[in-house]
């Protein structure tokens, strides 16, 4: 190499070594999130534009648009809706990763799994205090929605787009099967029901339970809270391998192997649809989309309580709002200011009329939207019998992945249940050690 | 010219060169090498450097923690998961690749009616896009509603809940790609099979050797520049699967491979860049050294004609 040769490889690798030392997160402290510093909003008045990052759940763009319109009508903001991601995963994807770039919007879609990702990570802001300081209510938010998001004495965004679990049933399938028209109250009765609904009908599959690819510890966890057991008490994973846990996922299993139940690859809403199932649980998001499928009646009820008898036995789902820690605190203000203005009582109803989501205000009239769809009844009934969901799923991060494949080796590989969640224990309370604890 | 002489040719011309000579270079070099600085050698490099990090991606703060990352996805469950699912299918899908393409090389190298059409139909889901191939395979493996359902009915089968068990999804993801590179390799070993010279084939047909010692013993030695092109290429390429994976499986258990998990790490579920990057730099080490190794031993045995 001539000296020209060797001073252009010099100069390449003194620009890269410099570009490395300037780039890149601060190595001088702990790894994982940044303390989420108190923002000063005193003096501090609402930039006049913003920026909204989403999916639009539900295939709100038009509903959010519009929203966008009447706000800057109201309080003369513009808010820009940004399309970043076909559903929350992108989002957060995209979030973190313009983050590092810088640009990224001011309020943003968060998923129930994808929220505290992006606490850790010290990117999105405690949202008490933002909506305090622009003088916005947070009481009237549905309690268990809200405390969805809470950590550490902190709330990281408002419900907006929110689902949860309900009972589906083949209304026809169970007339023909001799079953009264309505869900069954109780696991044993889901039993006794999908055994009668297999005589009546050989070919339907009675009861299904959901893949991995379709979140199956989502609907497990109702089992799981009707009979006593959960998968974590916040950060306390033991229930996760307790007796109440362990007997009920042996019920889940016996139901695959007594054959009165099946675990279905995909979408089951998409196969319900066909007709080739008779019951399931499924997410309240999703009953327009199955009725309107279904050329036969479809019925929608409350999930069945257990053991236990508690009622509070709902999870739920979807999606909510958070604002961006790194964005001015003008910016922060309307934000919360639009966030506040969505998900208001009367916009949250217009919002559930036009996606199916559930209203996410107490104070929201809902009277509009059972008149124009009684099953939205049952959707209303299970809202009284939320509860939070368990952290070892949500905030752990890869956590439901784990236990999603862990129940995929006890429902279809029929592997031997307290073996097999044991492992899932060790799995996931290492991915807390490296991921969540300090 | 001797060895001295030509050292001080090089000299000569060395000193012969003009401040101008240098300017041209940078002129005519520099955005170039400024662009390959810019999107090769810096995320290379800012790529080792993260894979020292606990870092979460987008995260302002990171810990150094030295090769913990290495050592990890070397010795944890998932990181041997990846190791024997890249190997699997890496060797399935070229070998499978490769035999198939070769063997329908041979018939569409035949004098037969269709053959163009043939050559074209094979060749098609090469240029298809590789999500959309996945998705279409997803439906037809569907159990309840997709087409492979009839075929094993119609052995009296049923069909297997494809993308419940790991091993069947993987085996679904290798049926998908060795079909969709399946035209690819056909179309290089019949460009192989059509230009070997006739006179050998006839040379060999007259001294009496039989049509498999003639393809075993003349056709496929001749072969051996497209065999030696198709297996470092599909190396470098299934090591590299990705789209038809997450399509086929989105969660990744069964057909987790490199760049899969890569993917899972940094941007899916856990967004820890730090580890990400550490299989990132092996993945581009074991790519590295597999050609070599290809170059160094298997190209000797390449005959070119």
């Amino acid at each position: 190499m001539n000296r020209f040769g060797k001073a252009l490889t010099v100069g390449i690798a003194a620009t890269v070594a410099l570009a490395m030392t300037g780039c890149g997160p601060d190595t001088s402290g702990s790894a994982g999130s940044s303390p989420s510093s108190t923002t000063d909003f005193s003096g501090v008045q609402p930039a006049k534009e913003i920026s909204f990052w989403g999916n639009h759940p539900g295939n709100s763009i038009a509903f959010e648009t519009e929203m966008a319109k009447k706000f800057q009508k109201k309080t003369g903001i513009k808010v820009n809706i940004v399309s970043a991601g076909s559903n929350y995963d992108e989002v957060a994807q995209k979030f973190q990763t313009a983050q590092v770039g810088g640009g990224a919007g001011d309020l943003v879609v968060v998923s129930d799994a994808t929220w505290f990702g992006a606490h850790l990570n010290g990117s999105i802001a405690p949202v008490d205090e933002v909506f305090k300081a622009a003088k916005l209510d947070t009481s009237s938010y549905y309690k268990s929605l809200y405390d969805d998001y809470s950590y550490e004495g902190a709330h990281y965004a408002v419900p907006y787009a929110r689902s949860l679990l309900v009972y589906i049933y083949d209304k026809d399938a169970f007339k023909k099967a001799g079953l009264p028209d309505k869900a069954p109250a109780t696991w044993d009765q889901v039993e006794q029901y999908s055994k009668k609904l297999k005589a009546a009908n050989p070919k339907q599959i009675p009861f299904t339970w959901a893949s991995d690819t379709s979140y199956v510890s989502w609907g497990v966890t109702s089992l799981l809270w009707a009979n006593g057991g959960d998968w974590s008490n916040k950060w306390d994973f033991s229930p996760m391998t307790s007796d109440k846990t362990i007997s009920s996922l042996t019920f889940a299993q016996d139901s695959v192997k007594q054959g009165w139940a099946q675990v279905l690859n995909g979408d089951p809403s998409t196969v319900f649809g066909s007709g080739a199932i008779a019951q399931m649980i499924n997410s309240s998001g999703g009953i327009s989309g199955i009725k309107g499928a279904a050329k036969f009646n479809v019925g929608v009820g409350v999930l069945p309580t257990g053991l236990t008898g508690d009622t509070k036995i709902v999870p739920s789902g979807g999606a909510g709002l958070a604002i961006n820690a790194k964005t001015t605190p003008a910016k922060k203000l309307a934000a919360a200011m639009f966030a506040d203005y969505l998900t208001s009582s009367a916009n949250t109803v217009d919002f559930s009329q036009i996606t199916g989501y559930v209203p996410v205000r107490t104070d929201a009239d809902t009277a509009s939207l059972t008149a124009a769809n009684p099953d939205f009844q049952a959707v209303l009934d299970s809202l009284k019998r939320l509860r939070p969901q368990s952290y070892a799923r949500v905030l752990v991060p890869g956590g439901a992945s784990t236990l999603d494949s862990s129940l995929m080796k006890i429902l279809v590989d029929k592997a031997d249940v307290k073996q097999t969640m044991t492992a899932a224990q060790t799995t996931i309370k290492g991915d807390y050690e490296q991921n969540v604890k300090k | 010219m001797g060895p001295r002489s030509r050292r001080s040719a090089r000299q000569l011309r060395r000193r012969r060169r003009r401040p101008s000579d240098y300017l041209y270079f940078v002129l005519f070099a520099g955005p170039n090498v400024a662009l390959i600085t810019a999107f090769v050698y810096y995320p290379l490099f800012m790529n080792l450097n993260y894979s020292r990090l606990n870092w979460r991606i987008g995260a302002d703060t990171a810990k150094v923690i030295g090769l913990d990352n290495y050592k990890e996805f070397f010795t944890s469950p998932t990181g041997l998961s990846v190791w024997k699912v890249t190997l699997i299918f890496t060797v399935c899908t070229v070998l499978g690749s490769m035999i198939l393409g070769l063997i329908m090389a041979v018939v569409v190298n035949q004098k037969l009616p269709g053959t163009t059409f043939t050559r074209t139909a094979l060749f098609s889901p090469y240029v298809l896009s590789g999500v959309g191939v996945a998705l279409v395979w997803s439906f037809m493996f569907d159990p309840q509603m997709g087409i492979l359902r009839y075929v094993f009915e119609w052995f009296g089968k049923s069909s297997p809940q494809w993308f419940l068990h790991d091993n069947t999804t993987l085996t679904a993801a290798i049926i998908v790609y060795v079909w969709k590179y399946l035209g690819y390799c056909t179309v290089l070993f019949f460009a192989g099979l059509q230009s070997i010279p006739q006179d050998l084939l006839e040379a060999a047909r007259m001294d009496g050797a039989s049509k498999a010692q003639t393809f075993f013993r003349v056709t496929l030695p001749l072969l051996s520049p497209t065999t030696f092109f198709l297996m470092v290429s599909m190396t470098l390429n299934a090591m590299q699967a990705f789209d038809i994976l997450q399509i086929l499986k989105p969660t990744g258990e069964g057909v987790n491979t490199f760049v899969f998990e890569i993917y899972r790490q940094s941007f899916g579920i856990y967004q820890r860049a730090g580890y990400a990057s550490a299989i990132s730099v092996v993945l581009f080490l074991t790519l590295a050294l597999i050609t070599v190794i290809q170059f160094r031993f298997v190209d000797r045995k390449v005959h070119y004609a």
